[in-house]
């Protein structure tokens, strides 16, 4: 795979080098942060970006006051999204019979599993995973308790049930975040199916929670198949941190490395999880653990 | 060098240009338009502002005002306000521009500037020591502010108290009063000094005109202030003056929920606002007659002064 693709724009020639190594930040001018915090802003990354300058004080300390001030608030918003998911799981938790098996997806589950891709990092909404079979169940107790459907058409209804992979967004009245309830990471028309039983068989307890979270390498190929599949382009830059997080969380040896490609042959998200590493790789200078050769070769 | 003293066809040419800066303390704006009205409607309400020659290259806030564009251009006019991307509010008429701006900076700031509790309060000082004001809007809060500023306080902001919880002192984020309905002839007839630039009718907010910021307050821009007293004010017409200290608690939960962020900062804000409701006397001041409310506001700020004085003598250090 070739490391050397070329940025994707001139204003991110700051943004990613910071992404990859806090440090740079030392030979940064104030007008070189001009574009740069407002271009995290927008990839909802300015959370992020603070929690890991501030982690290392000798950086910190070079950064101008009025940046600092923007990061500072970047950290403090995410805090607060962070509180709400957690405060939205508690009640979801006394809503949901306790013998379903729920699995958190992306944000959620970053945040309980405390993985450090999680610190600064802004959650949206609060998404589940149970089993197909369970989804009637899932449904009903969220709506027993209170939870409501934003969804206005039957049109638009009809079309979550029978081609998404998750019901019309539920919303409890006056709670600020939408919990989506998925019963597969891939929506049924995609022509990437990840499989069911693969990704249920491997399902993981979150320590101190009722919740569970995706075996680790599903966890990557979710990320990698959200990446390229979702519906919304503004996030994606993010979206390829929380896999450049995940791969550094996961992955050691060259035997993971090997487990992952093994995993996404499963999945059919060979040439997903392709594309992925190479912008990884290209972008935020992820060291792949396989030799060149062979990393391209695998969507082949 | 102050604003006013560049002619407007240089501001309207740096505006045209994305290159106007302009300084209101907690925030420095960039600024992009050709809407001429609106450059001139700058030149005076922050005619005081200190002109910014120098490009530093760095805004907290890029902001830009521009026309409707084809038809909308000829027909009815309109003014659309626009930052990284953003357009959170419905076009205005070409010539409400500048209330315009003023709602989307007001916006844009307590959006992103979660770094500080951003009560929604005014905030006035004498000698870097701050009177905050805190109502919900028809309290009469602004044109109290208005008047204060006219009788030798000095404006840190009228919408905005920028506390920071690092020092737990109060930054001017210094912008003209928006003075509605009413209190636009009030403030004319109050006082003689008064700037104020043109009335905007049938706005969301009624008649809105704006009342520019003079120089006391415009040179304290980066003086930060301590607070010393907290009011909440209530105008009620007719009505004698009244005024009534509020215990701690209530006042607390009055300046906090009355918070444009107090929600997300969690303990950060708490304590915050714990330590100003902890260091300053709390008033209730109903009042009719801004002369005697100003007169009043004087008398409980040398009190709190006396106060913190002895308590400072007291404990030495």
């Amino acid at each position: 795979m070739r490391g050397t693709a070329a940025l994707p724009l001139p204003a991110g020639r700051h943004l990613l080098p910071l992404l990859r190594d806090p440090a740079y930040a030392r030979g940064m001018r104030l007008a070189d942060w001009d574009e740069t915090l407002r271009l995290a802003r927008h990839a909802r990354l300015l959370g992020q970006l603070g929690y890991r300058l501030q982690a290392d004080q000798p950086t910190w300390d070079q950064i101008p006051e009025r940046v600092q001030g923007h990061l500072q608030a970047g950290i403090n918003d995410a805090a607060y999204h962070a509180q709400l998911v957690r405060m939205e799981l508690r009640d979801l938790e006394q809503a949901l019979p306790s013998d379903l098996s729920v699995t958190l997806l992306k944000g959620a589950a970053y945040l309980l599993q405390d993985l450090p891709l999680a610190r600064g990092r802004t959650p949206n909404d609060v998404d589940l995973l149970v089993r197909r079979a369970d989804l009637d169940t899932a449904e009903q107790a969220l709506k027993c308790a209170g939870w409501r459907m934003a969804v206005q058409s039957a049109y638009d209804e009809r079309y979550y049930r029978e081609w998404s992979h998750e019901l019309p967004p539920l919303r409890y009245p006056g709670h600020p975040l939408e919990v989506d309830l998925h019963h597969s990471i891939t929506p049924v028309t995609s022509r990437t199916r990840a499989d069911d039983a693969l990704l249920f068989a491997d399902l993981r307890p979150i320590p101190n929670s009722r919740y569970r979270a995706l075996g680790p390498l599903d966890q990557i190929i979710h990320a990698v198949i959200h990446l390229f599949q979702d519906s919304e382009l503004t996030n994606e830059l993010r979206g390829l941190v929380d896999l450049d997080g995940l791969l550094r969380q996961f992955l050691h040896s060259e035997q993971d490395w090997h487990a992952l490609t093994e995993r996404a042959r499963g999945h059919h998200a060979s040439r997903l999880l392709w594309y992925a590493l190479h912008y990884c790789c290209a972008w935020l200078r992820i060291r792949l653990g396989l030799p060149p050769q062979r990393s391209a070769t695998v969507a082949r | 060098m102050r604003l006013r003293e560049q002619p407007l066809h240089a501001l309207s040419r740096q505006a045209n240009r994305g290159r106007l800066y302009l300084d209101q303390g907690a925030a420095r704006l960039r600024i992009r338009s050709s809407i001429k009205g609106f450059i001139r409607n700058l030149h005076l309400l922050y005619g005081a502002f200190p002109y910014l020659q120098a490009d530093t290259g760095f805004a907290d806030h890029h902001v830009e005002l521009r026309r409707g564009r084809r038809l909308r251009a000829l027909i009815r006019p309109q003014s659309r306000f626009r930052t990284d991307g953003q357009e959170p509010f419905e076009p205005f008429p070409l010539h409400g521009a500048l209330p315009l701006f003023e709602w989307g900076i007001n916006w844009s700031f307590a959006q992103r500037a979660n770094q500080y509790i951003l009560l929604h309060s005014g905030v006035l000082a004498r000698a870097d020591r701050a009177v905050i004001m805190a109502a919900p809007p028809g309290s009469g809060k602004s044109t109290l502010a208005a008047a204060m500023m006219l009788s030798g306080f000095r404006l840190l902001s009228d919408e905005f108290g920028v506390l920071d919880p690092n020092s737990g002192q109060l930054l001017p984020m210094l912008k003209p009063v928006a003075l509605k309905n009413q209190s636009v002839d009030v403030i004319r007839a109050f006082s003689d000094q008064a700037v104020i630039g043109p009335l905007f009718v049938g706005t969301r907010k009624g008649d809105v005109a704006h009342l520019a910021p003079n120089e006391t307050s415009t040179d304290g821009l980066h003086r930060p202030a301590r607070p010393a007293l907290v009011i909440f004010p209530a105008f009620e017409a007719g009505a004698a003056l009244d005024c009534r200290r509020l215990p701690g608690e209530d006042a607390f939960a009055h300046l906090a929920f009355n918070s444009f962020n107090y929600h997300l900062l969690g303990p950060t804000g708490f304590h915050a606002v714990a330590d100003v409701i902890a260091a300053c006397p709390a008033y209730r001041l109903r009042f009719g007659q801004l002369e005697s409310a100003i007169e009043q506001i004087r008398a409980l700020l040398d009190e709190a002064d006396g106060n913190a004085q002895g308590a400072a003598q007291r404990h030495p250090g």
